[in-house]
């Protein structure tokens, strides 16, 4: 299917009524685990790498790969915006969709992402190395995301050179990504194994095996409402279906924790828990004023008070709510620049409005 | 471990919620996070032999450039990124070390391999992956699997045997 630069304009106006493909609840897991991405990296031969590469040579591999995707033979039909040519608003609307990366928003050289109308395929050019693609399914589906990443790579590889070194794999500029260039991460919810102080555990067995732990926003981020993005640090060394299979046998063992972790605070600490969800929603109903942080972390505790059935709700809608209460989605929604007082404010009204519509007191 | 990859030279535990919460971090991310006063104490109070060894360092690594991309090993240290993939095997002393301690097990990449790649790479790749596959099936119990990857990669091995008598 051909990638083209029209309906960039519709594609940002639509932001805000459309639904990500990977947000919306699949299976009985889906309260804990709410999506998995999986990302390869890759450089071309033919043009120097980012870390040496002049302002000339941003330019002529943004041209040279733009035009590439343009003609790639996807499976999905992709969108090719040109970040340093939008408004900057647009730029981090695109961020808080998790359409691009944090580096992607914060550098101003010649680059861009092609990204499906789904918003689960994104290719991007000139973000750390040359062309970065994931996929991102939703809820715990890490063959389904890696399958179609290498569908992705594929479609490129047809008319692109990728830079290889015989014995460490694909180049790539940072050495973590040397090897397959494949990362797999998994956004989980896990506010039952934090409440019950059991997250430094959890944590210190991922990181021994050699995984990182990030926030909801990804790379450099603290971890707000209980999300974190577990992912393979390592690609060298391990086939693609070993990182897989490890992937297949640990986080099953996570959700497991979670719920274990849950039954045991709404059995030993019953009001504990009903107080600060009740609080929560409180706080979304009620509130004049309203930070993003704040409206995660409260968001957070409705989501697993709906999972645990001491509220009624939809999750999908809240799932939804998350992406919405961003800064720059709060400020696309007025239709004009807003100063953070007067967002946060902005945010209050819009939080109450759909939480009233989304959420039942049982 | 902040960024995983380098030795900690700051171990500082903060009290959060009353909980202690360690960090270890090397000296280019106490750099990046601000920790700058609290380094600069600690080179005050250095001994002025490794001071002068650690700038004579410095000034090697500044020499060095990799002939093909003219990045210094200065520079990949700091940034932790490589200029081109020449550097590998150009700074080979410190790039062996520093992916040990990121990716541990075997250095070696064994996954799907770009079209490009020579019949010689795909062939050891393809018995590398075998390798790996017929150990986990042992280690898995599934000796049957075993068995059939042992002939599989028997099968390969004999294949570049006889190419290789070919080309004598």
């Amino acid at each position: 299917m051909a990638t083209s630069s029209n309906g960039v304009g519709e594609f940002l106006e639509d932001s805000l009524e459309r639904v990500p493909a990977w947000l919306k609840a699949t299976d009985e897991n889906s309260d804990v685990i709410l999506s998995t991405r999986a990302r390869l990296a890759r450089n071309l031969t033919r043009f120097p790498l980012l870390t040496v590469a002049t302002t000339q040579n941003f330019a002529e591999i943004e041209s040279f790969l733009s035009d590439k995707i343009k003609n790639a033979n996807f499976k999905a039909k992709l969108v090719y915006i040109r970040l340093d040519q939008i408004d900057r608003a647009d730029v981090e609307l695109l961020f808080e969709r998790r359409i691009i990366t944090r580096d992607h928003l914060q550098s101003s050289t010649p680059r861009g992402v092609a990204v499906s109308a789904g918003e689960d395929v994104a290719v991007m050019v000139n973000e750390e190395d040359h062309v970065r693609m994931h996929t991102i399914e939703a809820g715990f589906s890490p063959e389904k995301a890696v399958e179609r990443v290498f569908q992705i790579e594929e479609a490129l590889a047809e008319d692109m050179s990728f830079s290889f070194h015989s014995r460490y794999g694909y180049m790539t500029c940072c050495p973590t990504n040397l090897g397959s260039g494949l990362r797999v991460s998994i956004l989980v919810h896990l506010p039952g194994v934090v409440l019950a102080e059991q997250i430094e555990k959890a944590l210190q067995a991922f990181y021994k095996m050699r995984y990182t732990i990030r926030g909801f926003y990804g790379e450099h981020s603290a971890p707000t409402g209980f999300f974190f993005q577990i992912a393979n640090q390592s690609s060298l060394g391990r086939t693609e279906e070993e990182i897989l299979n490890e992937i297949r046998e640990t986080i099953p063992q996570l959700v497991k924790l979670e719920r274990e972790c849950r039954e045991r605070i709404f059995t030993r600490q019953k009001e504990y828990l009903e107080d600060r969800v009740f609080k929560a929603y409180g706080n979304l109903s009620l509130s004049r004023i309203m930070s993003t942080e704040e409206a995660i972390e409260n968001l957070s505790l409705v989501r697993l008070g709906v999972s645990m059935g001491i509220m009624k709700g939809n999750l999908n809608s809240l799932g939804q709510l998350l992406i919405n209460v961003q800064p720059a989605h709060i400020q696309k929604r007025s239709g004009k620049a807003l100063d953070v007082k007067t967002r946060d404010v902005s945010r209050a009204q819009f939080v109450q409005s759909v939480v009233k519509k989304a959420v039942a007191l049982s | 471990m902040v960024c995983q990859a380098r030795a900690a030279v700051l171990h500082i535990t903060d009290i959060i919620n009353g909980a202690p919460h360690e960090m270890h971090i090397c000296e280019q991310c106490a750099q990046q996070k601000g920790f700058q006063d609290v380094l600069s104490n600690i080179s005050v109070h250095q001994n002025p032999a490794t001071a002068h060894r650690k700038k004579k360092q410095e000034a090697e690594e500044e020499a060095r450039r990799c002939p093909n991309c003219g990045i210094t090993l200065k520079a990949v240290k700091e940034k932790m990124r490589f200029g081109c993939v020449n550097d590998i095997d150009y700074f080979k002393d410190f790039v062996e070390g520093l992916l040990e301690r990121i990716h541990g097990g075997v250095l070696q990449h064994v996954g799907r391999l770009p079209k490009t790649a020579t019949e010689v790479v795909k062939k050891e790749n393809m018995l590398l992956r075998l390798q790996r596959e017929m150990d986990l099936a042992i280690k898995s119990e599934e000796f049957e699997k075993a068995a059939k990857l042992k002939k599989d990669i028997e099968a390969l091995k004999g294949t570049t045997r006889k190419s290789t008598d070919k080309g004598a």
